[in-house]
C-alpha cells in the first residue's frame, strides 16, 4: 500500500514561518480532510507539497512511497504521483486545456485515442461541456466551471495523491454533488485524497476517514468523520489562543457629519 | 519621375541623418551607422529567388520576386489577371505621374534618400472593385555585403476592392535595407498586408510603411519580426475618410543580440475613425525590444476610437525592451487607451502546468507561443509557417 507521508514539515513564505512542524500520513484509498480557519497554514501546505515558487522549506520531509518530493521541480512531483486541484486555479492564456493534456508526462504513454475517450468520458461524469478542451485554461472561466476543470484533470491525470483545496467553493449544490462523488470514487479507485475545506458541507458525499485541525501552522488533533461534526457545532474556538484585547475606539467626534 | 528624384535629393539634403538624440531614434544603436560613409550596395540579382515565399506562400495570387531595389519578376495569376491587378517598375505603369503625385512627400532624411536612390520602385494596382481571394506575394530578396538599398514599393487598392497582400523578407547578409512601403486604400476597400521580416542575421533594416485609408475602408497591418541585427520597422496610419478603420497587429521574437525596433502612430485625421493595435513579442537572450506608439487624435476626429497595447515578455538577465506609449489629443468627443507591459515569464502560470506534469522547458514554451499565437492567429495567410519559425526558435531539450 502506498501512502504520503509528511514529516516535521517547516516552511515558510520570505522569511516567516508559517508550518511549524505538520505531521500527516494519508494512505491510499483513504480521504483525510484538513481542517482550520483562515490563515491556519492550509493552503500553504498545499502549495509547499506541490512545489509552488516563493514557498521555502525549513526542515521536514514529504514521500511517496519513499520518493521524497520536497527537493523535486513540481512537474516531477506530479510524476511521483502527486496532484493539486487548486483553491484559485491560474489562468494561463493562449494555452488550452487540451495543449495541457498533451504535454504533460502523465499522459505521454497513453494512446492518442485512449486519452480522448477517457477525456470525453470523465467530462460526461461531471457535467463538462466538451467545449472546454478547447478553452484557455482557466480564463474566463466561473467558479464552478474552475472547479469542474480541476476535478476532471484529477480524474484523467489519475494521480495516487490528490490534494484538493477548497473544491467546495465556488460550486452550487448539484455540481458539488457531482464533483465529490467522482473524488469519493477515485478514492474507491485507491486514490488518497487530502481535502482542504472550512466547511463541512463537502462531507455529505466525500466522507472523510480522518480528520485534521490546523491551528497556527500546527496540526493540533486528529480523529474520526465525528470531529468534523463537532467542528459544525463547536467552532474552531477551543484550540485558538484567546483573541488579543480590542483596541479601546477612540471617542466620537461629536461634530462629525453623521452622513459620512 | 525625374522631378520625383531630384526632390529626393533636395529633402534629403535638407533632413538630417537619424540621430540617437531625437525622441524618435531614443533607445536604437542608430549611432552605429555612419551615414556620411554609406555606400551604394553592388546588385547581385541574378542569385537571387522567391522559392522560399513561393514554398511558404503556396497558394497565392501573384508571385513578385524583387532583389534589393530591383524587381527581378512578376507572375500575376489568371484571376489577378482578369481583375485588372497591375504590378511591376513604377516607371511602366500607365498611370505614373498620377501615382507619383499621389504620394506623401519625403518628410525625413530616410524617406528623402530612398526617393532619390531607389532605382525600381514596384507598384501594386488593384482596382476598384476587384475582389482577390488569395495573396498578393512580395518575395523581397536583399543581397550580400555591404552597401545600403532603398526598396520602394507602393500599394494602390481602388474603391471596395478586397486583396492582401504579403511582403517576405529573406536574406541581407551584412546589407542595409531601407524599405519604404506606402499602402493607399481607396474608399470602401478591404485590405489585409503583411510585412513578414525574417532576415539573416547581419543584416541592418529601416523600414517605414505609411498608410493612408479612406472613408469606410477597413484595413489591417500585420508584422512579423524574426530575423536582423538591428530591425527597425515605423509604421505611420492617417485615417484620412470618415468611418475607416485599421487593425495593427505584430508579433517579435529576438535573441542573441538583436535589437528589434518598432515605432508606431495612429492619426485620426477624419471623424468616426478606429484604430486598434497590439504588439506582441518575446526577447531573449541579450537582445532589446523597443515600442513607441502615438495616438494621435485631430481636432476634426470627433468620435474616434483609438486602441494601443504592448506587450513583451523578457526570458532573460539580458534581455530588455522599452514601451513608450503617448497620446495626443485635440478633440474632447473621442475614446482612446493605451496599456504596456514588460517582465518574465509569470511563474505562477509556469507551475500550474507543471502541477499537472508537464515539464518547466515544455510549460514555459506553450506559454510563450500562447502568448503571441494570440497575433499569429489573426493573420491573412502564412500562419503555420510563423508558427514553425517561432517554434523553431525555442527549440531546446525538456527538461526531463
Amino acid at each position: 500500500m502506498s501512502a504520503l507521508v509528511i514529516e516535521g514539515l517547516r516552511a515558510g513564505v520570505e522569511g516567516t514561518e508559517l508550518l511549524h512542524g505538520v505531521n500527516l500520513t494519508v494512505p491510499s484509498g483513504e480521504v483525510h480532510a484538513l481542517m482550520g480557519p483562515n490563515g491556519s497554514g492550509k493552503s500553504t501546505l498545499s502549495h509547499v507539497l506541490a512545489g509552488r515558487p516563493g514557498y521555502e522549506v525549513l526542515a521536514g520531509s514529504a514521500t511517496i512511497d519513499g520518493v521524497e518530493l520536497l527537493g523535486l521541480p513540481a512537474w516531477q512531483r506530479a510524476r511521483a504521483g502527486l496532484f493539486l486541484a487548486m483553491q484559485y486555479p491560474t489562468a494561463v492564456p493562449g494555452v488550452r486545456l487540451r495543449d495541457m493534456f498533451e504535454a504533460s508526462v502523465i499522459t505521454r504513454d497513453m494512446d492518442e485515442t485512449v486519452l480522448a475517450d477517457q477525456i470525453t468520458k470523465e467530462m460526461g461524469r461531471i457535467g463538462f461541456e466538451p467545449k472546454f478542451l478547447d478553452r484557455e485554461l482557466n480564463v474566463d472561466l466561473s467558479g464552478g466551471e474552475m472547479k469542474r476543470n480541476e476535478t476532471l484533470q484529477l480524474s484523467v491525470l489519475s494521480p495516487r495523491f490528490a490534494i484538493v483545496d477548497e473544491l467546495d467553493s465556488g460550486l452550487d449544490v448539484d455540481a458539488l454533488r457531482l464533483v465529490s462523488e467522482r473524488v469519493q470514487s477515485a478514492s474507491s479507485d485507491g486514490m488518497g485524497i487530502l481535502a482542504i475545506t472550512h466547511y463541512t458541507r463537502l462531507f455529505e458525499e466525500l466522507r472523510p476517514d480522518r480528520v485534521h485541525i490546523l491551528i497556527d501552522g500546527e496540526i493540533v488533533e486528529s480523529g474520526d468523520a465525528s470531529l468534523a461534526d463537532r467542528l459544525e457545532v463547536e467552532g474552531y474556538a477551543q484550540w485558538q489562543p484567546e483573541p488579543p484585547e480590542p483596541e479601546a475606539k477612540p471617542a466620537a467626534d461629536p461634530f462629525a457629519d453623521p452622513l459620512l | 519621375m525625374q522631378k520625383f528624384r531630384a526632390l529626393g535629393y533636395d529633402r534629403a539634403e535638407a533632413f538630417d541623418p537619424p540621430d540617437v538624440a531625437e525622441e524618435h531614434w531614443r533607445y536604437s544603436p542608430i549611432g552605429k551607422l555612419d551615414f556620411s560613409a554609406l555606400e551604394p550596395y553592388e546588385s547581385d540579382r541574378p542569385q537571387l529567388t522567391g522559392a522560399h515565399s513561393a514554398d511558404a506562400f503556396e497558394e497565392r495570387d501573384a508571385l513578385i520576386v524583387c532583389a534589393d531595389d530591383e524587381v527581378v519578376s512578376v507572375e500575376l495569376s489568371g484571376d489577378a489577371l482578369a481583375a485588372g491587378v497591375v504590378a511591376g517598375r513604377l516607371v511602366d505603369h500607365l498611370e505614373v505621374e498620377s501615382i507619383v503625385a499621389s504620394l506623401p512627400q519625403p518628410d525625413d532624411h530616410l524617406s528623402a534618400m530612398n526617393q532619390a536612390w531607389s532605382s525600381q520602385p514596384l507598384v501594386i494596382d488593384v482596382p476598384a472593385n476587384a475582389v482577390m481571394e488569395r495573396p498578393l506575394v512580395v518575395a523581397s530578396r536583399a543581397g550580400e555585403g555591404s552597401g545600403i538599398s532603398f526598396p520602394r514599393t507602393i500599394v494602390r487598392v481602388g474603391e471596395n476592392a478586397q486583396v492582401t497582400v504579403i511582403d517576405h523578407q529573406r536574406g541581407g547578409h551584412d546589407r542595409q535595407i531601407a524599405p519604404l512601403i506606402d499602402l493607399l486604400v481607396g474608399r470602401g476597400a478591404n485590405v489585409r498586408y503583411m510585412t513578414y521580416q525574417d532576415l539573416v542575421a547581419s543584416a541592418w533594416q529601416l523600414a517605414r510603411l505609411r498608410v493612408s485609408v479612406d472613408a469606410d475602408a477597413n484595413v489591417g497591418v500585420f508584422a512579423v519580426a524574426l530575423g536582423g541585427s538591428y530591425a527597425r520597422l515605423q509604421i505611420d496610419c492617417a485615417l484620412i475618410g470618415r468611418g475607416s478603420h485599421v487593425r495593427v497587429a505584430a508579433v517579435y521574437v529576438s535573441g542573441d543580440h538583436q535589437v528589434h525596433d518598432f515605432r508606431t502612430s495612429q492619426h485620426h485625421i477624419a471623424e468616426d475613425t478606429s484604430s486598434d493595435l497590439l504588439f506582441k513579442g518575446v526577447v531573449d537572450d541579450d537582445a532589446q525590444a523597443i515600442y513607441t506608439g502615438l495616438i494621435h487624435v485631430g481636432p476634426d476626429a470627433r468620435g474616434a476610437n483609438a486602441l494601443q497595447t504592448n506587450r513583451t515578455i523578457t526570458l532573460s538577465e539580458g534581455a530588455s525592451a522599452e514601451s513608450v506609449p503617448n497620446l495626443e489629443i485635440e478633440n474632447n468627443e473621442v475614446r482612446c487607451s493605451h496599456a504596456s507591459a514588460v517582465g518574465p515569464i509569470d511563474r505562477d502560470q509556469v507551475f500550474y502546468l507543471e502541477s499537472r506534469g508537464v515539464p518547466t522547458a515544455r510549460a514555459e514554451r506553450l506559454i510563450i507561443e500562447g502568448f503571441i499565437d494570440a497575433v499569429i492567429s489573426e493573420f491573412p495567410a502564412g500562419q503555420e509557417t510563423v508558427r514553425a519559425e517561432v517554434a523553431a526558435r525555442f527549440t531546446g531539450e525538456d527538461d526531463e
